[in-house]
C-alpha cells in the first residue's frame, strides 16, 4: 500500500514527476500538490503550468495544506522556476515535521543539504529523510580509475532549450522501456528523481573543488560503476543543461554541461526537445551535423514543444524568455511540417509509443 | 536603370548603397554613388551603369523590388498565449491629480484635447487589487513581474501604495516581484523614503536640469519652481538611506530648444546631480499638435558632448569628465549598433521594426481599470483602450495594434526604413474610433530620418576599425 504524500514546491519544472509518480513508483502517491502562491497555480489543474492536457490534480496554496489527506513531504529544492530561497523550504519542512508528518528531502548529494536540515536529521528526528546520490549503494568493480567507454547503448534526452520538455521524454522513455521488459538506467538532472529509481551526477558535475578533466572521468567512473550495478540494457540520460548556446545575448549555459557529461558518456542516440517554431527540417539538419561533431550523436528523433520563444522580451532582458503555448498549435505544425529525415513526435498529447516504435527500430537491444 | 530598392549614405570616409532587402550596407566608389542618385532622384541619366552596379545586380543586389508580400507580425498568432500567460509588467494610474502644473505636460490645462487633463480622480483600493489580481492571473509564464505607480503624481496616494505593495508581496510570494514609481519628488519625506527603501521600489524623480532650465517648466501649481523642493528632498535621500540614493534614477526631459551645456552642468564636475543615474529624454509635444525644434546650440553642443562620450567609449577620454546625459545616448547607440549587427534581411512575410505585444510589456492601468498598451498613449482615445481589468483584453484591438504595418501595408512595404521603423500604434491615433492611415502615415518622415540618423552611427561604428583604428588605438 502506497504512502499519501504531498509534494512541495510544485512548478512547471515537477509537471514531468507529477504526471507519471503513480506509473515509476510504488512508495508513494500523491495527494497534494503545494505551489508557492506567486507562481499563480493554485486552484488550477497542475498541466496549467505548462499548458498541458488536463491532468486531474489541483494546487493547493500553503495556508490549506496540513491535512490527513497525506502523510509524508516530498520536497526537493533544485529547481529553477521558483524564486524561494532556502528559508522556505527548511521553514516548511520543519512546520511538516512539527505537524507530525514525515519529510523526504531530495537533492543533489549530502553537501548540497542546507545544515539546519542535515542538523535535524542529525539530531535524531525520524521524520527527516534525506534522499541524495552519494548515498546510493553503487557497487565499484575493481577497473581502476581509467576512462572507459560505456558499453551500454545510450540514448540522449536534450533540448535547444532545457524547458522543452526534456524530462517528461526521459521519463517517459524510460518507462516505455520497462513496460516491454528491458532493464533501464536513467540519469536525469532533477534529484526528485530519486524517487523514480533514476540516478543524477550533479554531485560530480557541480564540484567546484576539481577541474573538468577530473569532472569527466569521475562520471564515467560512476556511470560504469552503475552500469556494473544495474546490468541496463539501455541507459537513457537527460541532458543536464540545454545543448547549446541560444544566441549571443542569451547563452543559455552555452551547453557546457551537456559536452562535459558527453565526454563521459558518450551518446548513441540523441532525442532533440525543440520549440514548435524551431522545428523546421533545414535547422534540425544544421544542428545534427554540429551535434555529431560536438557531442559524438546526429539528432535521430526530434519532439516538438509547446514552447514559444519570447524574442522581444530576450532582447530587452538578456535572458531566456518563453511562454507555453496551447497543444493545437503544435499539432497543427507538425501536421504541417513531417520529414523523413527528422520525425518529428509529439509526446505530450500523442504519446510515447510512435516515438519508442522508431527507437526501437534503432537502437541495437 | 529602374528605382532599386536602396537607400544611399555617406560618410567622411565611404559611400555606401544600403541594400533594403538583404538588410546590408555595400561600399561603392564615388561614381557609383554619384550614378545611383541621379537614378534615385528620377533624373534623366543616359549614362552607361557602372561595372561596379552591374556587378552587384548580377550578384542579386539592388533589386527594384521589396521581397516583402504581405505584412504580419509572427506573434499574431501567440497574441492570446502572451496576454493570458506572460504580462510581465502593470502600471497603475494611481490617482489623475498631481501637485504640479509641469508647462509641458500632456495632462496640463485644457490646451490639449487629445489627452485627459488633471482631474481628482484616483484609483480606489478595490479597482486597485482587481489590477494586481488582473496581473497575477496572467503572470504564469513570467519569471519576473513588476508593478509601477503612476499618475499625475502617485505618492499623493501613499497609504493605496502601501496597501497594493503589502497585498502584492503576500500573492507573489514566490515570483520575483519588484516595484518602481516615478514621482515629481516633491513629496518625499521620511515614512516614505523608508517604505520605499524597505521594499525596494525603484525610485525615479523627475528633474529637467539645474535650476533655471527644470524652474522653466516644472511649477508648482502657484508657479513656483519646484528645483529647490525636489533636490533637497533628494540630497535628505542620499542622508537617510545613501544605499538606496544610489540606485535613484533621474528621470530627466529635456527640450532642445535649450542651451545642452546649460542642461548638462548639473550632472558633471561634482555638481548636483554628479554620480546620479540619468534617464534622459526628449519632450514630446505630439499631444499638443507641435513639433520639438531643436535649437542651434543644442544640436551643436550636444553632438560635441556625444562625441567625447564616444572617444570615452573607446578609452580614448577620461569617462568622468563626460555628460551622463550623452552617456545614456551613446550607449543607447551602441546598444543598436551590437544588435543591428545580427539584424536579417526582409522575408516575404514581414513586419516593421516597432510595435511591440500591446500590453505584455507595460500594461497601463488608468484610474477606472481601463486598460492601454502603455502610459504615452492617450487615456481619452478609444483607439488605444485594449480591454478593462473586468472584461479583459480586446484581443481584436491588440492584433490590429501589433499589426500597424498592415493598415499602410503598401507603403511599407517599399519603405526602406522597414526594419528600423519606430512607429507604433501610438502615432495613428487621431483620437477617433480606430486607427488612421493618414495620421500613422504623417510620422513616416520621422521615422525615417530617426532610422537615418542611427544607420549612419552603425556606420561610424563599423567603420572604426577600418579608418580609425590608429587614432583609438591605446
Amino acid at each position: 500500500m502506497r504512502t499519501s504524500a504531498a509534494l512541495f514546491p510544485f512548478c512547471a519544472q515537477f509537471l514531468p514527476f507529477v504526471k507519471w509518480f503513480s506509473k515509476c513508483q510504488n512508495r508513494y502517491e500523491i495527494n497534494k500538490l503545494i505551489s508557492l502562491p506567486g507562481l499563480a497555480m493554485i486552484g488550477r489543474d497542475a498541466s496549467f503550468s505548462c499548458n498541458h492536457p488536463p491532468i486531474g490534480i489541483n494546487v493547493a496554496s500553503i495556508p490549506d495544506v496540513f491535512d490527513d489527506s497525506w502523510d509524508t513531504l516530498l520536497i526537493s529544492r533544485s529547481n529553477d522556476t521558483c524564486k524561494a530561497n532556502d528559508e522556505i523550504y527548511i521553514d516548511f519542512a520543519k512546520k511538516a515535521v512539527f505537524a507530525n508528518k514525515n519529510v523526504v528531502w531530495c537533492d543533489n548529494g549530502q553537501a548540497y543539504v542546507p545544515s539546519k536540515l542535515s542538523n535535524l536529521s542529525n539530531h535524531g528526528s525520524k521524520k527527516l529523510n534525506l534522499m541524495v546520490e552519494d548515498n546510493r549503494k553503487i557497487v565499484y568493480p575493481n577497473f581502476g580509475l581509467e576512462y572507459t567507454p560505456i558499453e551500454t547503448p545510450v540514448i540522449m534526452v536534450g533540448g535547444i532549450l532545457e524547458q522543452a520538455d526534456t524530462l517528461e521524454l526521459t521519463i517517459q522513455l524510460s518507462n516505455r522501456f520497462t513496460q516491454d521488459g528491458h532493464a533501464v538506467t536513467t540519469i536525469v538532472r532533477n534529484p526528485f528523481g530519486q524517487l523514480f529509481g533514476f540516478h543524477t551526477i550533479n554531485h560530480i558535475l557541480e564540484r567546484s573543488d576539481i577541474n573538468e578533466n577530473e569532472k569527466i572521468v569521475k562520471m564515467n567512473n560512476y556511470i560504469r560503476a552503475i552500469e556494473f550495478t544495474e546490468r541496463p540494457d539501455v541507459i537513457i540520460v537527460e541532458a543536464p543543461d540545454a545543448l547549446l548556446r541560444y544566441s549571443d545575448k542569451v547563452s543559455n549555459g552555452f551547453g557546457v554541461y551537456t559536452y562535459i557529461l558527453s565526454q563521459a558518456v558518450s551518446p548513441d542516440y540523441l532525442i532533440l526537445g525543440a520549440p514548435f517554431e524551431l522545428s523546421a527540417e533545414s535547422l534540425i539538419a544544421f544542428l545534427s551535423n554540429d551535434f555529431s561533431y560536438r557531442l559524438g550523436s546526429q539528432i535521430h528523433a526530434v519532439h516538438v514543444s509547446n514552447i514559444i520563444i519570447d524574442s522581444m522580451d530576450m532582447l530587452q532582458s538578456h535572458e531566456l524568455s518563453f511562454a507555453y503555448a496551447d497543444m493545437d498549435m503544435v499539432n497543427e505544425y507538425m501536421h504541417k511540417n513531417m520529414n523523413d529525415t527528422f520525425p518529428l513526435f509529439n509526446v505530450i498529447s500523442d504519446g510515447i509509443d510512435n516515438l519508442y516504435n522508431y527507437l526501437c527500430s534503432l537502437v541495437d537491444i | 536603370m529602374e528605382k532599386p530598392f536602396i537607400e544611399l549614405f555617406s560618410t567622411p570616409n565611404c559611400f555606401y548603397v544600403f541594400e533594403v532587402n538583404k538588410n546590408k550596407f555595400l561600399p561603392i566608389s564615388y561614381d557609383a554613388y554619384q550614378f545611383l542618385c541621379n537614378v534615385m532622384s528620377d533624373k534623366n541619366n543616359t549614362d552607361e551603369v557602372p561595372p561596379e552596379i552591374a556587378i552587384l545586380q548580377r550578384e542579386g543586389y539592388l533589386s527594384a523590388r521589396s521581397v516583402v508580400e504581405r505584412i504580419q507580425h509572427p506573434y499574431s498568432r501567440f497574441i492570446n498565449t502572451f496576454l493570458d500567460r506572460k504580462l510581465s509588467r502593470i502600471t497603475l494610474q494611481l490617482t489623475q491629480e498631481c501637485n504640479l502644473r509641469c508647462k509641458y505636460c500632456v495632462y496640463s490645462g485644457d490646451k490639449n484635447i487629445k489627452q485627459r487633463s488633471h482631474s481628482n480622480k484616483r484609483m480606489s483600493w478595490e479597482t486597485a487589487k482587481r489590477a494586481v489580481d488582473f496581473l497575477y492571473n496572467r503572470t504564469i509564464d513570467s519569471s519576473k513581474v513588476n508593478i509601477g505607480f503612476y499618475g499625475g503624481e502617485p505618492i499623493i496616494e501613499f497609504q493605496n501604495i502601501k496597501r497594493i505593495v503589502d497585498y502584492s508581496e503576500t500573492l507573489f510570494s514566490g515570483k520575483d516581484l519588484s516595484f518602481s514609481i516615478t514621482t515629481n519628488g516633491t513629496l518625499l519625506n521620511d515614512d516614505i523614503i523608508r517604505f520605499f527603501d524597505e521594499h525596494n521600489i525603484s525610485l525615479m524623480i523627475s528633474l529637467d536640469g539645474p535650476k533655471q532650465i527644470n524652474d522653466a517648466n516644472r511649477v508648482f501649481a502657484n508657479g513656483k519652481g519646484t528645483y529647490d523642493v525636489v533636490m533637497s528632498n533628494i540630497r535628505h535621500l542620499q542622508s537617510i538611506s545613501p544605499e538606496y540614493a544610489e540606485k535613484l534614477i533621474v528621470s530627466m526631459v529635456i527640450d532642445p530648444e535649450n542651451d545642452f551645456d546649460c542642461i548638462n552642468t548639473i550632472c558633471i564636475d561634482g555638481n548636483e546631480l554628479t554620480d546620479i543615474n540619468i534617464s534622459p529624454s526628449i519632450v514630446d509635444k505630439e499631444y499638443d499638435g507641435k513639433a520639438t525644434t531643436f535649437s542651434e546650440e543644442y544640436d551643436k553642443k550636444y553632438e560635441y558632448q556625444k562625441f567625447l562620450s564616444i572617444l570615452s567609449y573607446l578609452g580614448r577620454y577620461p569617462r568622468n569628465r563626460t555628460s551622463p546625459i550623452a552617456n545614456n545616448m551613446v550607449k543607447a547607440a551602441i546598444d543598436n549598433y551590437n544588435r543591428m549587427k545580427t539584424s536579417v534581411g526582409l522575408y516575404a512575410t514581414d513586419v516593421p521594426s516597432g510595435p511591440c505585444i500591446p500590453g505584455q510589456m507595460r500594461l497601463f492601468v488608468d484610474v477606472t481599470g481601463k486598460l492601454f498598451p502603455c502610459e504615452r498613449v492617450s487615456e481619452k482615445s478609444s483607439a488605444m483602450c485594449i480591454g478593462t481589468i473586468d472584461s479583459g483584453f480586446d484581443f481584436e484591438k491588440v492584433y490590429n495594434m501589433l499589426n500597424i504595418g498592415a493598415l499602410t501595408e503598401d507603403k511599407c512595404k517599399t519603405c526602406w526604413a522597414f526594419r528600423y521603423c519606430s512607429i507604433c500604434a501610438k502615432k495613428a491615433d487621431s483620437g477617433g474610433l480606430g486607427l488612421s492611415a493618414l495620421k500613422k502615415l504623417a510620422s513616416c518622415v520621422e521615422s525615417q530620418n530617426e532610422a537615418y540618423a542611427k544607420l549612419r552611427q552603425y556606420l561610424l561604428f563599423s567603420e572604426i576599425p577600418q579608418f580609425y583604428r590608429g587614432q583609438v588605438r591605446i
